[in-house]
């Protein structure tokens, strides 16, 4: 899953990365909404975390210029601003959360999860198929009760694989989310990664649960 | 119960009721005495008049009519000799009041004498005047003091008097009257006090009870009444301007509160945020010297406002005291200059001091150079790389001026009067990215404003910018 952190103050901006990315999530960052704009323009994300007064273009002009591009990334507000009214101004603007500085970063982690899971229209924490589970709260996954312990960018490739279950996932939407925007798309890593996820998960002796379609990507089902 | 009793008692409505009455009853009893001797006087007027009037008219008959008295005898036209007299004072006086008591006589034989007199007969001793008026007491003839008239003409003397009584009586019913009458008047007079207490009053209660609403959540709510122009309106209106002067203030210090919220938030967020994701799982020793490197320069940031904040609420509360010595500037400047020059090494920034007369200034070393370095401070942040900083002092009618110069962005002409504010960030986050918080400037003010001098702020556009700092070099009145 790829986020976009738009925050003006550096080192916010640092541990939020970190601590993501502990999460195994990708994160990019954006000192502005203007530099933020551009990258959402030319990325896909699967969330959008953002301060609200920085220079340039604030974080409510700055979500209101995603909208009105018809792009439906949930956005969750991050900002020092914890007045009633800044919050209704933040949310009516656009933004699907509001959380207010300085924040627990497990309530931080637990809103992510809680808008990604509504953007796939998801009830809980573990998505499952046939018999692989995934926990994305304790960053586990299990078939048929075993625990299979994978990297983290084998962890986010499974993730989006199973947050688009039983549909095709091209290799270039695979890179968009589980890479930064600094990784070149152009080589056959995920291909790569595909191969180990699969001796991982795919035992011999287990139904075949990653196919892959020819010519497109790859698909997660029964 | 009791306190209600005394509220009451206490109250204006009452007092106001109590001096209205008072005041009533007060002219009452004064219109009662003013009429009493009006009249009293009146009356005794009227009737020394009357009985001149009666003895004059009588005297004239008796002597016009050339009748002889003396030597009456009974004819056709009198029968007796009262009948004669009782036709003269019937011509002289149309009727005779029952009680007037009239005595006619001659010489020293008394002619005729009113019947009322009875056996008693009005004897004065005789007077040389023609016409005399007094008094005269008889208590067998009337308990009251009688009016004698006595008038003498060549032959007969005529007495005319009449008992007071009837004055005095009118005079004791009018009394009367006005003691029977003053129980009304004071139960009127306090039901008209209390009436015009409350209704004059009854705006007061308005104006309690919205006061009494007021409180520090809705100080943008008026008091009504302030239309009218009378005292009241005035009141209203008067009040109204101090809620807003306290709203301006509480406005103030909430916007001074949530700014220096705001301002401590962002270092607490990174504290919070870095700690907690370096406790989440384990780290390296090189991570966690790294986090605990930021951890210490943020909390060196969260002392430096709130030493920052505490100077500026010492400042407004007057609680810092300035100690003034004389100082040789020239050095004073080099060794605050001296002391910053590594701050520009990053961005290849140098500083240089271009006066160097010596001046001797009265100042409080400690202050003027926290207020220099924020100043210079200001001019590494905002100034361009590879640029000089410009230090100049210089003294102009015992006033001491001291410019700071850099070359940079400079600060566009709206902003210039806004730089002092507390908070102020000429671009919303451009000076908390250089690590200051809006308050360096305001902590400059308040420093300068306090040895009584001045700060000026000239600004080109991507040109120059200079802060100039004016002193008096014997500090004495204000500069601003």
């Amino acid at each position: 899953m790829r986020i976009l952190v738009v925050e003006d103050e550096k080192k916010v901006a640092s541990f939020i990365k970190k601590g993501l990315e502990e999460e195994f999530y990708q994160v990019d960052l954006a000192s502005n909404g203007k530099e933020g704009l551009e990258m959402v323009i030319g990325n896909e994300y699967d969330m959008i975390i953002s301060d609200v007064m920085m220079p340039v273009m604030n974080g409510i002009q700055f979500v209101k210029e995603i909208r009105k591009n018809e792009i439906n990334t949930p956005i969750l507000f991050l900002t020092v601003k914890d007045s009633t009214k800044d919050k209704v101004e933040g949310l009516d603007c656009g933004a699907d959360d509001y959380l207010t500085k300085p924040f627990s970063f497990e309530e931080l982690t637990a809103r992510v999860r809680s808008l990604l899971r509504r953007k796939e229209a998801q009830k809980d924490n573990i998505l499952t198929v046939a018999d692989l589970k995934m926990d994305f709260v304790a960053h586990k996954v299990i078939r048929t009760d075993e625990e299979i312990i994978l990297t983290p960018r084998e962890y986010s490739i499974l993730e989006y694989l199973l947050r688009n279950k039983n549909k095709i996932v091209s290799r270039t939407k695979l890179i968009e989310h589980v890479y930064d925007f600094h990784f070149d798309s152009g080589t056959n890593v995920i291909d790569v990664y595909i191969n180990k996820l699969r001796s991982k998960i795919d035992l011999s002796n287990k139904k075949q649960l990653i196919h892959t379609v020819r010519g497109v990507g790859y698909i997660i089902k029964e | 119960m009791f306190k209600n009793i005394k509220l009451f008692f206490t109250s204006t409505r009452f007092k106001i009721t109590i001096w209205y009455s008072s005041l009533f009853l007060l002219l009452e009893i004064l219109l009662g005495v003013g009429v009493y001797i009006y009249l009293y006087h009146i009356s005794h007027v009227n009737l020394d008049q009357n009985l001149k009037t009666q003895a004059s008219a009588i005297l004239r008959v008796v002597e016009e009519k050339h009748l002889d008295l003396d030597s009456f005898e009974p004819n056709s036209e009198y029968k007796t000799e009262d009948e004669l007299i009782w036709d003269i004072i019937y011509d002289a006086v149309v009727f005779n009041r029952r009680n007037t008591f009239i005595e006619i006589s001659t010489g020293q034989k008394l002619i005729y004498k009113s019947a009322n007199l009875g056996q008693y007969h009005l004897a004065f001793p005789d007077k040389k005047n023609s016409e005399l008026i007094f008094n005269y007491n008889n208590e067998l003839l009337s308990k009251d003091v009688i009016r004698v008239c006595q008038m003498k003409a060549k032959r007969f003397t005529v007495i005319v008097a009449y008992p007071i009584e009837n004055i005095a009586q009118t005079l004791n019913n009018l009394t009367d009257i006005y003691i029977m009458m003053a129980p009304l008047f004071l139960i009127i007079s306090m039901i008209g006090g209390a009436l015009i207490s409350s209704k004059s009053l009854s705006r007061i209660d308005a104006i309690i009870k919205k006061t009494e609403e007021i409180t520090a959540q809705n100080l943008s709510e008026i008091i009504p009444g302030g239309e009218y122009f009378d005292e009241y309106g005035r009141l209203v209106n008067k009040m109204n301007e101090m809620i807003l002067r306290i709203k301006t203030s509480m406005d103030f210090m909430n916007q001074f509160s949530i700014s220096a919220a705001h301002e401590l938030k962002t270092p607490l967020t990174i504290l919070r945020g870095e700690i907690e994701i370096a406790l989440k799982s384990e780290k390296t020793p090189q991570r966690y010297i790294e986090v605990l490197k930021s951890n210490y320069e943020e909390t060196i940031r969260l002392i430096k406002i709130v030493d920052n904040l505490f100077f500026i609420s010492k400042s407004d509360n007057a609680l810092i005291t300035i100690n003034k010595q004389s100082v040789e500037l020239i050095s004073f400047l080099n060794s605050i200059i001296q002391g910053m020059k590594l701050l520009g090494q990053e961005k290849n920034m140098d500083i240089v001091l271009d006066s160097n007369s010596k001046i001797s200034i009265d100042i409080d070393q400690d202050l003027i150079k926290q207020a220099l370095s924020n100043v210079i401070d200001n001019a590494f942040k905002f100034g361009d790389e590879n640029t000089t900083i410009l230090v100049h002092a210089e003294e102009i009618n015992n006033i001491i001026k001291i410019s700071v110069t850099n070359t940079g962005p400079g600060i566009p002409n709206e902003s210039l009067n806004k730089i002092f504010n507390r908070f102020y960030r000429v671009d919303v986050s451009r000076t908390r990215r250089t690590g200051g918080v809006g308050l360096g400037l305001s902590v400059v003010k308040s420093i300068i404003t306090l040895h009584g001098g001045n700060v000026e702020v000239v600004s080109t556009p991507n040109g120059k910018t200079t802060i100039s700092i004016l002193l008096h070099k014997k500090a004495q009145n204000n500069l601003t």
